[in-house]
């Protein structure tokens, strides 16, 4: 018996049958990807339809470590609350190797932080908490059972085919968001294939729901001792499921493996006989670290999974999905409100292809790690974790997963002037640093108040914030005034000299730094990351 | 990554290189194959972590693959 009860969401007859209309923005898709996108573009005013094949939500708990970049965004769009209050905290991990532990380690690298390191929550809860809030905007229309079957486009739109329960239509758009994972039907629909490579390896899930006093950390074991397994890890989620991951090879009969009395004893092995379980969810997997070449092919734009795939260690696939959305939202909303040029959708594609080569080389990397391809690396892996066991230069060298970072953003085209080493640089994302005082409307981080629009800081100084906000349309924030800072450490981690400040992106990227507030220098680099040079 | 850093191939910095070779061999000539090169690879893992210059590990390295092809 489960522990979620799927909602089944309710199908319309769509009008589209009777009436043919035009749409700004539809996204195919309803998983959590596609969801934040919905509600990412809702909360800057923009509204869209979501065309999703099903009726509920993902089925298994699939994408479950949701990471600390990603908690911010979710929080930036008023739906991570949720999300923590039924997650699972946790900041640490434990390294076994045959039958001892080796090391811990801590992901939580800035206590100043809002988030922890990563929560655990199943998809499932992720998905129907952001359907919710989608709902909640009066701004996404949320089509069930409505698969797309087709796709054509033109300069200025493009056109889908929609089968539903009661026909077929024709919907065309400004632009079309895929967000229908792996298997996306619009990437096969337009011919674009994936650069990348397969692992020939099988993993099993097995969720089960157990009553553990185990602390909530990441577990992950190097050939145990208590199994034939190469590997295997295991998490907490929410209601007492607990993810139990392990590495099978490539050999493998996949449906006797699948049968619960080939299961069972692998479960009973690393949880002991004597912990009672129930089965919640059994998969085997294999996985590709691949991607498109690119992620804007003229009014179609790909983001998460149906853009590019990782393997599972380090928790970089639905996180960095989200993080496409965080980068893309502002720079649509942007374009379809008349605020920008449309070369400013290229920068997603450049920016955020940066991104997925990261997680494909990390995860690449950790896979290679884990899963060595010959008895040398093999030999080279166990002498790393023999030299780990005692000696903690070793440990860099172990990669069971490096865990899913913002990405800064360090070649992007957007990057304006700069002036120090110190500080967050052009292209990185603010740190969630605590305010010291609470600010305007209980703010207690300085995410809270960037919001998701333009903003300057300023490091003192007697700038007028009302006419500087009208003439730049930024959100003004000076240091000491609106943005409490009596210690002087937000003014140390901006790296800004007295009467210094720095333009920050609508996704809370620093864009430039200067030695002093010139508001002509200021908008012109506005204008000319609003107005990129096409190419 | 490839190492630009320039290495002194051409000058003789060990104190006593004869006992430090001698001890190399004993170390590792009693061993089975896979225990040896797991001796090697900790050792190169030390040393590398010793030198902690990822440019001069880089020219190292390809120095030692040049080697081999000479």
């Amino acid at each position: 018996m489960g522990t979620y009860a799927y909602p089944k969401y309710t199908y319309s007859r769509p009008t589209e049958l009777d009436q043919p209309d035009h749409k700004q923005v539809v996204i195919v898709g309803g998983g959590l990807v596609g969801l934040t996108m919905a509600l990412d573009l809702a909360k800057r005013g923009i509204g869209s339809t979501i065309f999703d094949d099903d009726d509920t939500v993902s089925v298994g708990s699939r994408s479950i470590c949701q990471a600390k970049r990603t908690l911010e965004i979710w929080d930036r769009l008023g739906v991570a609350a949720p999300m923590m209050e039924k997650g699972v905290t946790w900041n640490e991990g434990h390294v076994f190797y045959r039958d001892e532990k080796l090391y811990e380690f801590n992901l939580q690298d800035n206590p100043d932080s809002k988030f922890p390191a990563f929560i655990n929550l199943q998809q499932y809860y992720c998905e129907e908490f952001l359907v919710d809030a989608c709902a909640a905007t009066g701004l996404v229309d949320l089509r069930w059972c409505h698969k797309v079957t087709g796709i054509s486009q033109g300069d200025t739109m493009a056109t889908v085919t929609v089968e539903t329960p009661d026909g077929t239509f024709s919907q065309t758009c400004d632009w079309l968001i895929a967000a229908d994972g792996a298997r996306s039907e619009v990437r096969r629909q337009m011919g674009l294939e994936f650069d990348g490579q397969v692992f020939e390896d099988h993993f099993l899930i097995a969720d089960v729901i157990m009553e553990s006093d185990l602390p909530p950390v990441r577990r992950f074991w190097f050939d145990p001792v208590w199994g034939p397994e190469q590997s295997a890890l295991m998490h907490q989620q929410a209601d007492n499921v607990w993810r139990l991951d392990f590495q099978l090879g490539w050999d493998i009969d996949k449906a006797e493996e699948m049968k619960e009395e080939n299961v069972i004893p692998r479960v009973k092995r690393m949880i002991g006989d004597d912990t009672p379980f129930e089965f919640e969810w059994v998969s085997i997997y294999t996985f590709q670290c691949r991607t498109l070449d690119k992620y804007r092919h003229g009014r179609v734009l790909f983001i998460g999974d149906a853009a590019h795939q990782v393997s599972p260690f380090g928790a970089r696939g639905g996180n960095g999905g989200v993080q496409d959305v965080d980068n893309l939202g502002w720079k649509l909303a942007a374009v379809l409100k008349g605020d920008a040029d449309e070369a400013l959708i290229d920068t997603y594609d450049a920016e955020r292809k940066a991104g997925a080569d990261e997680n494909i080389l990390n995860s690449t990397r950790a896979t290679d790690f884990i899963t060595p391809k010959t008895p040398v690396s093999e030999v080279f892996r166990d002498a790393v974790l023999e030299l780990a066991r005692d000696h903690a230069f070793a440990r860099s060298f172990v990669n069971s997963g490096r865990l899913s970072l913002p990405k800064h953003l360090d070649q992007s085209p957007l990057n304006g002037a700069d002036i120090a080493e110190d500080g967050i640089r052009p292209g990185s994302p603010v740190p969630a640093y605590r305010l010291a005082d609470a600010a305007d409307g209980g703010a207690t981080h300085m995410i809270d108040l960037l919001g998701d629009r333009f903003a300057i800081v300023i490091a003192g100084g007697e700038v007028d914030l009302a006419t500087m906000s009208d003439d730049t349309g930024a959100k003004i924030l000076v240091l000491g005034r609106n943005l409490p800072d009596p210690d002087g450490r937000l003014q140390a981690g901006f790296g800004l000299p007295d009467g210094g400040c720095a333009l920050i992106r609508p996704d809370q990227h620093v864009a430039a730094r200067w030695n002093q507030v010139n508001t002509v220098q200021i908008k012109q680099t506005m204008q000319n990351i609003l107005q990129p040079v096409a190419g | 990554m490839s190492g630009t850093a320039k290495l002194e191939m051409d000058t003789i910095r060990l104190g006593n290189a004869d006992a430090f070779y001698e001890r190399l061999i004993d170390t590792v000539q009693h061993m089975p194959e896979r225990d040896a090169l797991k001796t090697m690879v900790k050792l190169s893992l030390i040393l590398a972590n010793q030198v902690g210059d990822d440019d001069v590990l880089a020219a190292a390295l390809d120095a030692a693959v040049a080697e081999n092809q000479a």
